[in-house]
């Protein structure tokens, strides 16, 4: 699985509530196999890092919580002039906020190139782009490997 | 290494994912906020440690243990640690949007 990571699911790291043991699954699987590949814009430190603070997390949490995001297997991607201006014509089609404009515009720049399969998102303004961006949320990702859904004695 | 000249004390790490069962010490010095060291002096006591470098060292020797689970362990271990230190009942989804909000009316 090859997936652009939208803010909303790596905050979800750091809080107890539905599906966030699917995103640690989901990180697991992606420090350990080679078959799965993750990104995100490096913007989405800030979006993480002010979540947490409006969640009242001290600083120093923060910033532990920020240094365990850059040690896993996930790229992040540079905010260019490139990805800027066409975060602006994002804006000026469709009724979005701007960080997720850049979201958007940073998906389709790099979602050729690193063969993407889906932006992860719990963000439901995402699904209204139905025809830009293909969105999965965590529950339609598994993280099981083919062999272990199919074991019965898994089940 | 020459086996003469005074031997450096040695310290144990406790069994964990360090691996790291006997190193030679070395001195680290390191500046805190009067409240950190007041607290320090306080949890020394209530701790029953010998002294205030015993308690920093077991500090350095569960941090680091902490940082070397496994990914999964870690980040689970990472989200108690979140949920017991600033509890809230606001959803990441929630937090995230009001982000969004706040920059737009910028």
């Amino acid at each position: 699985m090859r997936l652009y990571l939208e803010p909303s699911v790596l905050v979800k790291l750091f809080k107890k509530e539905p599906d966030s043991n699917r995103m640690i699954d989901l990180l697991g699987a992606l420090d350990e196999r080679r078959d799965w590949f993750a990104c995100t814009s490096r913007w989405s430190l800030l979006e993480v890092a002010r979540a947490l603070r409006k969640d009242e997390k001290p600083r120093e949490l923060i910033e532990l919580n920020l240094k365990e995001l850059k040690r896993h297997r996930i790229s992040f991607i540079e905010v260019t002039r490139k990805i800027l201006s066409d975060s602006e014509i994002v804006i000026a089609s469709h009724d979005i906020y701007a960080s997720d404009a850049l979201h958007v515009a940073t998906y389709s720049h790099v979602a050729k190139m690193k063969r993407l399969d889906a932006m992860l998102s719990n963000d439901t303004h995402f699904k209204r782009l139905g025809t830009i961006v293909n969105v999965l949320t965590l529950s339609e990702v598994s993280t099981s490997r083919p062999s272990e859904s199919r074991d019965p004695a898994r089940l | 290494m020459s086996d003469e000249g005074p031997r450096t004390p040695y310290y144990e790490v406790y069994p964990s994912r360090l691996l790291v069962l006997k190193m030679q010490a070395v001195s680290v010095s390191a500046k805190l906020t009067r409240r950190e060291a007041e607290l320090l002096d306080k949890l020394t006591r209530e701790y029953g440690f010998i002294s205030k470098s015993e308690a920093i060292r077991s500090a350095v020797r569960f941090y680091l243990n902490l940082l070397e689970l496994r990914s999964k362990d870690r980040l689970r271990m990472l989200q108690v640690i979140n949920e017991l230190i600033a509890p809230s009942s606001r959803t990441s989804s929630e937090l995230v949007e009001e982000g969004h909000r706040e920059e737009d009316e910028l």
